[in-house]
């Protein structure tokens, strides 16, 4: 079996624009429209940085464009409403284990 | 092959309007979405949805098919393509179309998914694969061997789009969290003309554990515990995803009380803790004897839990 380079990309990295552009697959002109939206928050002025523990949002915001057709707009909100209801249902969990 | 019956799929009818199917397509992608949907069995159901839309939403698509259909193949049928069958309207590769999920039936890639490679006279580089990894808990917490197994379309060697699984055995590095991006370099898509491979990039997903609920890197554990512990305190074994820990209940502790575990969570730069709440589990009365000692026990307490409801005990 073929040996296999395997890189973490770890939640404390940076990346550029062009770097995110291609982990996330998605094109530059529509990540600096998710920006403007507030779908993804970059650090930085001159040069945007992004942190790699918003890839997990980033890719999340594609698939849920691509297989539900959101408009760019409605991303942020659906993206925070989802985490929203992850950590609802989390806390569900843990306050059902209480009980049983 | 299995012939599939994309209407059905879909809930509609053979002769339904494209609107309407793409408002039956709309609904039930959001019901069954992987992203919001966490239940078992939504994401082969959403790849069922996504599968059939792709066909009946593109007239070309679904005229074939339709011929098919009134060829007298139903859902469940064991279908093989009729000879001289043409197929191959555009391409169907793994990552288009589709945000994350694309796994299309081999029904599908038969039909529709073998139309030639694209052909490129400049070199060109690959491109990347982007595929999820779900692990167990222990595997985030420890590392460890993970397969997988990817469906690739390629060009065979008579310029025709093939199918080929492909396992890899993929080092997951302990300390990996939900979300996070995995980069196999080179295990891409091949690239045309001498350029290079693509990246496969692996988006770790994280099983329900039984004991212990994950957020962020901290985990979660209700602890049930006696109500001596809970009076007296007590020093307990609690498991952690490392093994057991002893940890010291402070006495006075009630139900809900959450005691933290520092380092005990997922290993990282800043590793998680583990969060344990108590649970204080009450006993029966089961004999005269262990009656006689709760009895005790009421008649020794002062104690009204319910004090602050203006209620008479």
């Amino acid at each position: 079996m073929t040996r296999l380079t395997i890189e973490v990309i770890e939640q404390e990295t940076e990346l550029e624009l062009n770097e995110l552009c291609r982990v996330c697959d998605v094109s530059r002109e529509l990540l600096i429209e998710w920006v403007n939206e507030g779908v993804v928050e970059p650090r930085g002025q001159a040069q945007w940085r992004f942190p790699a523990r918003q890839l997990g949002r980033l890719r999340r915001a594609r698939r849920l464009q691509q297989d539900l057709e959101l408009e760019n707009h409605a991303l942020p909100v659906v993206l925070d409403l989802i985490d929203e209801v992850e950590r609802l249902r989390r806390e569900v969990r843990v306050l059902r284990r209480m009980q049983d | 092959m299995e012939f599939r019956d994309y209407y059905k799929t879909l809930g509609v009818e053979p002769d339904a309007e494209t609107d309407e199917i793409k408002r039956a397509y709309r609904k039930l992608a959001r019901k069954y979405h992987p992203d919001l949907n966490k239940d078992a069995g939504s994401e082969d159901k959403f790849k069922e949805i996504g599968e059939a839309w792709e066909v009946l939403k593109d007239p070309e698509k679904r005229k074939q098919y339709d011929q098919l259909r009134a060829g007298g193949w139903r859902g469940g049928d064991d279908f093989q393509p009729p000879p001289g069958w043409s197929g191959g309207f555009g391409q169907a590769g793994a990552g288009e179309g589709f945000g994350g999920f694309t796994d299309f039936s081999e029904f599908f890639e038969n039909l529709f998914g073998g139309g030639m490679g694209a052909r490129r006279s400049r070199s060109a580089p690959g491109r990347d694969i982007h595929a999820r990894v779900e692990i167990d808990l222990e595997t985030a917490f420890s590392g460890g061997q993970r397969r997988i197994t990817l469906s690739r379309t390629e060009p065979g060697p008579d310029g025709r789009l093939v199918r080929r699984q492909q396992n890899l055995e993929v080092n997951i590095p302990a300390g990996v969290t939900p979300g996070q991006q995995i980069r196999l370099a080179g295990q891409g898509e091949p690239g045309f003309n001498g350029g290079a491979k693509g990246d496969l990039y692996l988006e770790v997903e994280i099983q329900p554990h039984r004991l212990f609920e994950l957020e962020g890197r901290n985990v979660h554990l209700t602890l049930p515990i006696t109500p001596w512990e809970a009076a007296l305190g007590a020093r307990v074994n609690v498991p952690t995803l490392g093994g057991k820990v002893a940890m010291n209940i402070p006495a006075g502790a009630s139900s809900g009380k959450r005691l933290r575990l520092k380092g005990r969570g997922l290993p990282g730069k800043a590793a998680g803790d583990q969060v344990v709440t108590l649970k204080v589990v009450v006993p029966k009365a089961s004999t005269d004897r262990q009656r006689e000692l709760y009895e005790q026990l009421a008649e020794e307490q002062d104690f009204n839990p319910r004090s602050e409801m203006e209620v008479a005990a």
